[in-house]
């Protein structure tokens, strides 16, 4: 690199389907958010050397597959389920000159029953000693997790039926919207249960569709969709030994404003991973943005009201996980939000925002946590 | 209840009990973690029922089955499924099935807490 800056040099989304056409593959969904980010950046696809694919369901096919079928020939690749973490490695790689314009994709036609055979092998204990058990899936794993929230921080289930009816009033203006109706709350609690601690609204929705952006070194006729300014990541916090209720995100905070100068008094839009109402309140409140005090505020008065606007495009929740590719729904959201370009559901005057992924349960709750500070290019 | 009690491994290094199982303690370091410690007894911390399984869609389960978040006196946390209408403070202890699932079985005592939704427990 030549003494300019990484950046976000374009970025794109694909509709995202509850019921995809039979011709969506997982194939064509990478492949149509990476030719879309690609030529949102001004590039071609000669410009790429380098690319990152986050997908729980390209298999048997890798990422040098999708480099051949896309006609992209590279000198640096990744893979890795969270889009965040990929995305640093890429920004590091353009700094040290390995690789100029790399594309990070992630995306999925995920359905029920590709979700179902997902989650009984998603690693050797999940398969060995919880699926055993008749406890599929993260339901149960994320119940406890909610429970031990409510006694924590003494709140009954409207705290996270909050959360739900906020994102779907952002979702109404989002494209990919897919729970848009307005909720009420006895709308929230009459749902059916999932689990005695879930309501069916606190689930994602599973959807087929992929998420793209484009890495690369700013200037030199290229401009900027906007700043990367400060990343950290924490993963085997603490060996699956707790609780499960503490992400790490506080201690990744401070590596973020340390590293951007900025804190979070300066975010104006904050994309949290949703893979639970849970996990979003948590990170909250890791982030200083709720204190016992305010929890008690916002758990009673309401939510998004205030600055920073939480998951602008309603999130998983309400837009649907597009498996591995939900780990960029909130970049490829608050990129757009820094450019202006959110129509309706538009933060006004947004300059910075906080974006974050969670996941890979490895026995009873998430392992990594990773956040990623953007700022507006103009 | 038929079935084999849970194994769980102690550190020869420094003691630490390890469920589950590791190639190397987290504490200590040490690679060579004993492998065959019985769990022993435990506290029921959690009790979550399962309405809707992944897949079925909306298809209820005929008996909503019974999951449990067990603290042993060891140290560990496990998962397991509940033989019975288990509640917070139960006393269990863990036997694994053959095939392969963790159940949870009530030992008749209250070890811990009295059930209240606040009771903390400490590792």
């Amino acid at each position: 690199m030549s003494g300019g800056f990484v950046g976000i040099l374009g970025a794109a989304q694909t509709a995202y389907q509850r019921r995809p056409d039979v011709n969506v593959t997982t194939e064509s969904l990478l492949a149509e958010a990476v030719t879309s980010a690609i030529a949102d950046a001004g590039l071609n696809r000669r410009d790429i050397d380098g690319l990152g694919v986050a997908s729980f369901t390209l298999s048997p096919d890798r990422v040098i597959d999708l480099a051949w079928k896309l006609g992209l020939r590279i000198r640096w690749m990744i893979e890795d389920p969270m889009g965040l973490t990929m995305v640093q490695h890429a920004r590091r790689a353009v700094e040290a000159g390995d690789a100029s314009h790399v594309v990070i994709v992630g995306g999925d036609r995920m359905d029920s029953s590709r979700f179902s055979a997902m989650v009984s092998q998603y690693n050797a204990t999940t398969r060995d000693i919880v699926v055993p058990t008749g406890a599929v899936g993260p339901n149960v794993p994320f119940s406890f997790l909610t429970a031990e929230y409510r006694r924590v921080h003494g709140v009954g289930r409207e705290a996270f039926g909050r959360v739900v009816i906020h994102q779907r009033s952002r979702a109404a203006t989002h494209r990919n919207g897919l729970f848009t109706e307005p909720l009420t709350m006895q709308d929230y609690l009459s749902a059916p249960d999932v689990t005695s601690e879930l309501k069916l609204f606190d689930c994602v929705p599973l959807v087929a569709g992929a998420n793209a952006v484009v890495v690369g070194e700013v200037g030199r006729g290229r401009d900027a969709k906007a700043r990367i300014l400060g990343y950290a990541s924490l993963f085997n916090g603490d060996d699956q030994d707790g609780t499960g209720l503490s992400l790490g995100l506080d201690g990744i905070a401070e590596g973020i404003w340390e590293e951007s100068g900025r804190g979070a008094a300066d975010v104006d839009v904050l994309c949290l991973y949703d893979d639970y109402p849970v996990i979003v309140l948590q990170q909250l409140h890791e982030l200083g943005y709720l204190s016992e005090d305010g929890l008690t505020s916002f758990s009673h008065s309401g939510y998004g009201t205030s600055h920073p606007v939480v998951n602008p495009s309603g999130g998983l929740l309400c837009c649907g996980q597009a498996g591995a590719g939900g780990t960029l729904h909130g970049l490829v959201d608050a990129v757009e939000q820094l450019r202006g370009r959110s129509g309706g559901g538009q933060v006004e005057g947004a300059q910075t925002a906080l974006v974050t992924n969670y996941g890979m349960v490895l026995y009873r709750y998430g392992a990594c946590m990773a956040g990623l500070l953007i700022g507006a290019a103009r | 209840m038929n079935g084999r009690e849970l194994a769980v491994q102690r550190c020869r290094g420094c003691g630490r009990v390890l469920y589950p199982h590791r190639r190397a303690c987290p504490n200590c370091g040490s690679v060579a973690p004993e492998a065959d410690g019985a769990a022993g007894p435990g506290t029921v911390v959690d009790v979550v029922t399962l309405h809707l399984v992944p897949g079925r869609g909306k298809d209820a389960t005929s008996n909503h089955p019974l999951f449990v978040l067990v603290l042993l006196d060891s140290g560990p946390r496990v998962l397991a499924r509940a033989d019975s209408a288990l509640v917070r403070g139960d006393g269990v202890r863990l036997v694994v099935e053959e095939s392969g699932a963790v159940v949870a079985v009530h030992d008749g005592k209250r070890r811990a807490g009295d059930g209240s939704p606040f009771v903390r427990f400490q590792a």
